[in-house]
C-alpha cells in the first residue's frame, strides 16, 4: 500500500516523493534514537564547556586580584620602610 | 496614582526623550524614555527609595526634562499623613532619585553658593594634579555640563575630575593612586577610597555635614587601544581624541578636557549624550565591572547604606543597634580593664557599655555617621573611647590595625557584633585575618551573628543578611580558626526570628600558625 502511494506521489512530483522517503528515514526509530543520543552528547558538551568557562573566569578574576594585592603589599612595605622609626 | 505606582498617559510622553516627576514643585525622579519607554498601560512603579516619602498630600506634575513643558498634573493624597509631602533630608534639602536608584541631593535643590564652592575645590584639585604632572581633565557630568550647556547640570550632585596616568599596569596605577591619597590627606582633605582608581574628596560645612564631593578618577590607555577609566569607561578611543587636551568652559571657568570631548562623551554615555536625560543610568557591561572590580577593588561596599542608616540618629535605629550582649559576654570572659577593639562599632552601644565598665576601648567603623553617633553616645555616658575610622575592606588600613595591635604589650580582645554577616566575603576575609592575629597574640574574639535572613531580606539592606553556620565554619577553618562555645540567643523575638548566635572564635587546635590564606 505504502509503495503504491509512493509510486503515485512520484508520478505527480518526483522531488516530493524523494522528500517523503527522506522524512521517513529521519523518523525511523533508529534515526530518532541516534538524534536523541547526539542531542544528549551536545548537552553534555555544552555543560562541560560552561563549567570550563566558569572556572577560567574565576581564575582570571583571581589573577586580576593578585595585581591589587601586590600593589597593596608593596605600598605597605614601601611606606613602612620609608617611615622613620620612632625612637 | 497610588502609593505603589503612577500612571502616565503614554500619548503625553510620546516622542519625549525624558520626563521629570515633580512633587510640590521639586524634581524627585526622572524617567529616561529612550532607554526605557513607558509600558503600554503607562504604569510606572515608584522607585523603592522614593516610596517611603510618599505619605501626605501633594501636587504631582509631569514635565518634559528638556523644555520644562508641563505635560500632566494632579493633586493627590497618599498614605495617612495630613501633611504636605516633602522629599527632603534631615536638613530639609530636597532630594531626587539619583543614577544609583538612591535618594540624593542635586545642585537644582541646593543653595546658589554650593556651585561656586565646589568649583573652587575643583580648581584646587586641578592645580594639585598639574603640579604633580598628573594630566587632569574634567569628565562625567562635569564635562557633559560644560560641553552641552556651559553650566553645571541641575540634576548633577558632584564634580568629576580624572587624571590621565602614564601607567598601564593595575599595580602601578594603584601605587600611584595611594601616593595621591596620602598627599591629599596631608593637605587636610577628607578622602574616601572607592577603589585604587577612584577617590572621592569630601568637603564639609563648619557643622560637619557633607557640603559636596569631588570625584577623582584614574584614566589610562591600554595597548589594545581602549581608554579605561574605572568604574565605567572602557572602550575604543584613539589617543588623539584625548591629548593634547582642549579647554572647556564651565560657569565661566576654563577647565582641561579631552582633545575631542565628544568622543569621550560617547564612550561614557552613548550617541544620545546631547539629549538631556536626567534619569539616565550608566549600564556598565558585566565584563568591564569584573575587570575593574578585580583590578582595583571595591572598598566601600554598602557604605552608603550605613551612612544613611546612621544619619537620622539613635532614636530611629532598630533593636540590634542597642544590643550589648556581645560586650557583656566579653567582659565576663577577659581580664577587667583590658584593651578591646569593637570592630564595626555602628552606633556605639557595645563600645560605650565596655568603656563605662572600665575597659580600654577602640571603636572602629568605616561610616563617619556611625562614629559620630558613637561619639554622641559616649558623651551621654561620660565614657572615654578611641574612635578610629577604618575601612576593613582596605587591606592597607587593616594592616595598619594589625601593626597597632602587635605593638600592644598586653593582649587585645576583639568584639564583632553583627559585622561578619553584613560584609562582602573579601572584606570578611580581612576581618578573619585580624581575628587570627588577635588570637595568636593571646586575645579573645567574640562575635554576634544572625544565622537566618530577615523575612524581608534584600540586597539593598545588609541588616537583613545572614551567615549560615556550616559554611562559616568552613570559612573559619581555611584561616586556621574555629567557632567555640556557640550559643543561640533567645531573649527577644528577634533572636528567635534570626537565630542570632553568640560565639567565640579561636585558633583551631594544631593550627597555631594558621593557613596560608
Amino acid at each position: 500500500m505504502k509503495e503504491k502511494i509512493l509510486a503515485v506521489l512520484r508520478s505527480i512530483s518526483p522531488r516530493l516523493a524523494d522528500r517523503a522517503i527522506r522524512a521517513k528515514q529521519l523518523a525511523s526509530p533508529t534515526s530518532v534514537k541516534s538524534r536523541i543520543h547526539r542531542v544528549a552528547l551536545l548537552e553534555a558538551r555544552v555543560e562541560t564547556l560552561t563549567e570550563q568557562v566558569r572556572e577560567l573566569r574565576e581564575e582570571i578574576d583571581e589573577s586580576r586580584r593578585d595585581a591589587l594585592r601586590v600593589a597593596e603589599l608593596t605600598d605597605i612595605v614601601e611606606h613602612r620602610l620609608s617611615t622613620p622609626k620612632e625612637s | 496614582m497610588t502609593n505603589n505606582h503612577l500612571k502616565i498617559d503614554p500619548a503625553v510622553a510620546a516622542e519625549r526623550a525624558s520626563i521629570d516627576i515633580l512633587i510640590n514643585g521639586h524634581r524627585v525622579w526622572s524617567v529616561d524614555l529612550l532607554s526605557e519607554p513607558l509600558p503600554k498601560d503607562g504604569v510606572k512603579e515608584w522607585p523603592a527609595a522614593l516610596a517611603p516619602f510618599l505619605d501626605g498630600h501633594a501636587e504631582v506634575m509631569v514635565v518634559d526634562s528638556a523644555t520644562g513643558e508641563e505635560l500632566a498634573g494632579q493633586s493627590v493624597r497618599l498614605g495617612t499623613s495630613q501633611s504636605a509631602i516633602a522629599v527632603v533630608d534631615h536638613q530639609g534639602r530636597w532630594l531626587a532619585v539619583n543614577k544609583w536608584g538612591r535618594m540624593g541631593k542635586s545642585f537644582a535643590g541646593a543653595e546658589e553658593g554650593l556651585r561656586d564652592r565646589l568649583l573652587d575645590h575643583l580648581d584646587d584639585l586641578v592645580v594639585f594634579c598639574e603640579s604633580r604632572n598628573l594630566r587632569p581633565f574634567v569628565v562625567g557630568g562635569t564635562l557633559l555640563g560644560a560641553v552641552r550647556e556651559g553650566k553645571i547640570l541641575g540634576h548633577d550632585d558632584d564634580a568629576d575630575l580624572a587624571y590621565l596616568s602614564r601607567h598601564t599596569h593595575p599595580s602601578d596605577l594603584a601605587l600611584e593612586n595611594f601616593q595621591i591619597e596620602r598627599e591629599l590627606e596631608a593637605r587636610g582633605i577628607e578622602v574616601v577610597r572607592h577603589s585604587t582608581a577612584h577617590l572621592q574628596l569630601t568637603f564639609r560645612t563648619s557643622s560637619g555635614k557633607v557640603d559636596g564631593y569631588v570625584d577623582l578618577f584614574t584614566a589610562f590607555f591600554r595597548d589594545d587601544g581602549t581608554i579605561n577609566q574605572p568604574f565605567h569607561v572602557r572602550g575604543p578611543m584613539p589617543e588623539a581624541s584625548m591629548v593634547p587636551f582642549s579647554t572647556v568652559t564651565l560657569e565661566g571657568r576654563p577647565y582641561p578636557a579631552p582633545a575631542v570631548p565628544e568622543d569621550w562623551l560617547v564612550v561614557n554615555y552613548d550617541e544620545n549624550w546631547r539629549t538631556p536625560l536626567p534619569g539616565y543610568k550608566l549600564h556598565t557591561p558585566q565584563a568591564t565591572q569584573r575587570r575593574f572590580r578585580n583590578w582595583f577593588g571595591s572598598y566601600n561596599f554598602q557604605r552608603d547604606f550605613w551612612e544613611e542608616h546612621y544619619e537620622s540618629g539613635v532614636a530611629t535605629l532598630p533593636s540590634d543597634a542597642h544590643d550589648v550582649r556581645g560586650a557583656e559576654y566579653l567582659a565576663a570572659h577577659v581580664t577587667g580593664g583590658s584593651r578591646v577593639v569593637d570592630l564595626g562599632c555602628g552606633a556605639g552601644s557595645n563600645a560605650a557599655w565596655l568603656a563605662t565598665h572600665g575597659f580600654d576601648v577602640t571603636a572602629v567603623d568605616y561610616s563617619p555617621n556611625a562614629l559620630s553617633l558613637t561619639c554622641n553616645r559616649l558623651g551621654a555616658n561620660d565614657a572615654d573611647v578611641s574612635l578610629l575610622r577604618l575601612n576593613l575592606n582596605d587591606f592597607r588600613q587593616y594592616a595598619e590595625l594589625l601593626h597597632q595591635l602587635a605593638d600592644e604589650p598586653r593582649p587585645t580582645h576583639v568584639l564583632a557584633s553583627h559585622l561578619l554577616e553584613r560584609m562582602g566575603h573579601l572584606g570578611r576575609y580581612n576581618v578573619l585575618r585580624a581575628f587570627r592575629h588577635v588570637a595568636r597574640l593571646g586575645g579573645t574574639v567574640v562575635a554576634v551573628i544572625d544565622t537566618v535572613p530577615a523575612p524581608d531580606v534584600s540586597f539593598r539592606d545588609p541588616s537583613t543578611w545572614h551567615l549560615e553556620v556550616s559554611p562559616f565554619k568552613n570559612e573559619l577553618a581555611s584561616f586556621g580558626l574555629s567557632l567555640i562555645r556557640p550559643r543561640l540567643l533567645t531573649a527577644t523575638p528577634r533572636d528567635h526570628q534570626r537565630r542570632t548566635l553568640l560565639c567565640e572564635i579561636a585558633l583551631s587546635p594544631g593550627s597555631v600558625k594558621g593557613s596560608a590564606q
